[in-house]
C-alpha cells in the first residue's frame, strides 16, 4: 500500500496532523479522501469519533479561492490579455555576396602567380580536387626551393605525391573517431588550469579561460559565466554625413546608448514614510557621462510607470517626486483622503531601482577600445552579451559583431553558424592554454553537438542521455533509473555501439569489428 | 559462406581495419595446421636473415619459419590468401 505523498501534503497543509494524514493518504488519491465521513476516517486513524470529526471539517471546508490545489492536478490558468507592443522593426537579411565570401577564402592567397596557376590546371586535369589553400601550399614550398616554374614531368610527380597524401591523410571508415577525438581533448585538458585568469592588459575584461570555458561550451551552458562581445561600428553615422569607426568620440556615445544605465546610476533615491513620496536627486556628472538629461529621465519614468512625476522645474529638472498610485495631476487633490500604503511606497521604491532606462538589456559595461593599429578604427568590448539587440542597433557593423555566448548565436544566426562557433570557441580557448590540438577533432565535437539541429549538451541532458542503449545510459550515470525504467516497459537493447558491446563481451563493431570476411578463391 | 568475387585483376587497397583481420585470421588457420599456400622455399628464402641469426648459416639452410603471424603476412603480400573482404555493412 503506497501512501500519496501529494495526500499527505495536503492533509498537513489543511492542519491535519501528520500520523493522522499518513494513514488517510494510504493508497487514496485526494479525491477518495474528501468524500470520506467521520466514522470512516475515525476508523482508518482508529482515533476517537471527536478528533474524527474535526478531521472531517478540515477536509470538507472550502478551498480560499487563489489557493493551487497540490494533490489534484487542477491548475488555474490565468488568460493574459496581450500588452499592446511596440511595432518591431527587424532589419532585412542580408544577401550572400560571393566576392565577400571568396576574399575570405584566398585571404593571403595570390592567384595570379604563374606557379599557382600551372598547378591548379595540372590538377583539374588529373581530376583532383585542391583547395586553393593546398595549391597555395605547394607553391610555398616550391617557392622555398628557389624554382619558379615546374617542367612537365616534374609537376606530374608533384600531383602524384600530393594524391598519395592526400590519400593517406584520410581516415580509415570504421576508426574510432569518437574515443580519438575524446582523448585529445581529454589529455590536454589535464594540463589546463582550473582557475579563470584576468587577461593582461585589457583591464575591464575578464572572460573565463581554460578548463572550466571548456566545460562550458561542452555543456552547451544557456550562459556563460564572462558572457563578453566585441562589438565593430559602421564607416559612417546613420545618416551617412560623418565619419563613425574613426572617431572617438561618435563611438563613445554609441557605447552609452548600449550600456545599461538604471535610476540609481543618475540619480540618489530617498523614501519619505510621512508624506509617501519618493524622491529622486538627479546627479548632473552622472547623466552627463551618460548622454540624458533630467527632461528624458523624466518622460522615461512616467512612460515605465504610469505614474505622475512632479518636477521641480519642467524644463531642467534637477528633482523628481513620485507618490504611487498618482497617474494623473488631478489624482494629487485625492491625497489626503486616500494616502497610498507604506507596502505600495516600498514596492514602488524597488521598482524604480530596478527600472532600465538607456541601454540594451544584458549589457552592463560597455568599454571603448582602440584605436586600431592598421585601420585607426574604434571598437567597443562589453561586459554582458545581447546578440540581437545590438545587432539591430544604429551603427552597428553587424556582420563583424562578436559574442561568446553560442546559445545566443544559435537563437539569432541558427545553428551552423552555433557549430562554427563551437569550433572557435574550442580553438581559442584551447589555444590560449597553449595546446595543441587538431582543429578537427574540435570538428568531430562540434558536430555531434549540433548534427540534431540544436545544440545539445553531451551529457545526460543532451548527446549521452539519447542514446538508444539501455545499457550505455546505465553505464554513464543515473544507474538504477534507467534499468528500472526499461524493465518496467520491456525495452530492448539491440546491442549496436560500443559501450553495450564491452559491457556483454562481444567485439565491437568498429576497426578489425567492422569487417566481414569472405572465401575468395585465387585463380592461380 | 559463398560470397565469391570474380576474377578482380588489381589488389584490392585494405585499410589497416581490413588487413589486420585477414591476417589474424589466416594466421589462426594455419596456427590449427591449414596447408600453406607458400612453399618451404619461399619462407626460407623471405626471413633467411633471422634464421641465420637462429640457427647459424648451416643449419638454416634445413629450417624455415614456423610463426604463423609471419606465414600469414608473406602470404599475404604475395596475394595468395583466398580470404577478401566485402565492402563492410554500414549500419
Amino acid at each position: 500500500m503506497v501512501v500519496k505523498s501529494a495526500t499527505k501534503k495536503k492533509l498537513t497543509d489543511l492542519g491535519v496532523d501528520e500520523e493522522h494524514a499518513h494513514l488517510l493518504a494510504d493508497d487514496r488519491k485526494w479525491d477518495d479522501v474528501k468524500i470520506l465521513n467521520p466514522q470512516q476516517i475515525a476508523e482508518i486513524c482508529q482515533t476517537d469519533s471527536g478528533t474524527a470529526q474535526s478531521i472531517h471539517t478540515k477536509i470538507t471546508t472550502p478551498i480560499k479561492s487563489g489557493k493551487r490545489d497540490s494533490a489534484t492536478t487542477t491548475k488555474r490558468v490565468r488568460i493574459q490579455k496581450r500588452r499592446s507592443t511596440r511595432k518591431k522593426t527587424t532589419l532585412p537579411l542580408q544577401s550572400y555576396r560571393e566576392e565577400d565570401k571568396s576574399s575570405q577564402i584566398l585571404r593571403g592567397i595570390d592567384t595570379d602567380d604563374p606557379l599557382y596557376q600551372q598547378i591548379e590546371a595540372q590538377s583539374i586535369k588529373d581530376e583532383m580536387i585542391l583547395t586553393p589553400r593546398i595549391i597555395h601550399d605547394l607553391t610555398e614550398g616550391i617557392r622555398s626551393r628557389g624554382m619558379d616554374k615546374l617542367t612537365s614531368k616534374q609537376i606530374k610527380s608533384v600531383m602524384k605525391e600530393t594524391k598519395a597524401m592526400l590519400a593517406e591523410s584520410r581516415v580509415d571508415p570504421h576508426e574510432a573517431v569518437g574515443i580519438t577525438t575524446a582523448q585529445s581533448i581529454g589529455e590536454p585538458g589535464t594540463q589546463m588550469t582550473m582557475r579563470t585568469f584576468h587577461y593582461a592588459g585589457v583591464a575591464t575584461v575578464n572572460v573565463t579561460q581554460g578548463l572550466p570555458r571548456v566545460i562550458e561550451i561542452v555543456d552547451a551552458r544557456k550562459e556563460p559565466n564572462t558572457p563578453t562581445m566585441m562589438i565593430y561600428l559602421e564607416d559612417k553615422t546613420p545618416d551617412g554625413k560623418k565619419a563613425l569607426k574613426t572617431n572617438e568620440k561618435q563611438v563613445q556615445s554609441i557605447a552609452a546608448g548600449l550600456e545599461t544605465t538604471t535610476t540609481r546610476d543618475i540619480a540618489s533615491i530617498d523614501v519619505d514614510v510621512a508624506q509617501r513620496v519618493l524622491t529622486l536627486d538627479l546627479k548632473n556628472q552622472n547623466l552627463k557621462l551618460k548622454n540624458m538629461n533630467g527632461r528624458e529621465v523624466m518622460d522615461k519614468l512616467s512612460r515605465a510607470l504610469k505614474l505622475y512625476v512632479q518636477a521641480d522645474n519642467p524644463d531642467r529638472p534637477k528633482q523628481l517626486k513620485l507618490i504611487p498610485g498618482v497617474s494623473k495631476e488631478d489624482d494629487l487633490a485625492g491625497l489626503a483622503a486616500d494616502p497610498p500604503t507604506y507596502t505600495a511606497l516600498l514596492q514602488l521604491e524597488d521598482k524604480v531601482k530596478k527600472l532600465r532606462l538607456k541601454g540594451l538589456p544584458g549589457i552592463s559595461r560597455a568599454n571603448v577600445q582602440g584605436p586600431d593599429k592598421n585601420t585607426g578604427e574604434y571598437y567597443i568590448a562589453t561586459i554582458g552579451s545581447n546578440l540581437s539587440k545590438v545587432s539591430e542597433f544604429a551603427g552597428v557593423d553587424r556582420s563583424r559583431t562578436y559574442t561568446n555566448n553560442i546559445v545566443e548565436i544559435y537563437q539569432y544566426l541558427g545553428i551552423e553558424a552555433a557549430r562554427q562557433s563551437i569550433i572557435s570557441e574550442l580553438r581559442d580557448t584551447l589555444e590560449g592554454a597553449g595546446l595543441d590540438v587538431d582543429v578537427r577533432h574540435l570538428i568531430t565535437v562540434a558536430d555531434v553537438m549540433t548534427s540534431e539541429g540544436e545544440v545539445r549538451a553531451i551529457g545526460r541532458h543532451g548527446v549521452s542521455g539519447t542514446k538508444h542503449s539501455i545499457l550505455a545510459r546505465s553505464a554513464f550515470e543515473v544507474t538504477v533509473n534507467h534499468l528500472l525504467r526499461a524493465g518496467i516497459i520491456g525495452e530492448r537493447d539491440y546491442l549496436k555501439g560500443v559501450t553495450e558491446n564491452v559491457i556483454v563481451g562481444q567485439p565491437v563493431a568498429l576497426g578489425t569489428g567492422s569487417v566481414e570476411l569472405y572465401y575468395a578463391p585465387k585463380n592461380n | 559462406m559463398s560470397g565469391v568475387q570474380s576474377g578482380k585483376s588489381m589488389p584490392r587497397v585494405h585499410t589497416r581495419f581490413e588487413k589486420a583481420r585477414i591476417l589474424g585470421a589466416r594466421a589462426l588457420q594455419i596456427s590449427m595446421g591449414a596447408p600453406l599456400y607458400v612453399t618451404e622455399e619461399e619462407l626460407r628464402e623471405k626471413f633467411m636473415h633471422e634464421l641465420v641469426q637462429l640457427y647459424g648459416t648451416q643449419e638454416a639452410k634445413m629450417r624455415f619459419v614456423l610463426d604463423p603471424l609471419k606465414i600469414a603476412t608473406l602470404e599475404y603480400e604475395t596475394d595468395r590468401i583466398p580470404i577478401d573482404v566485402d565492402a563492410g555493412s554500414d549500419d
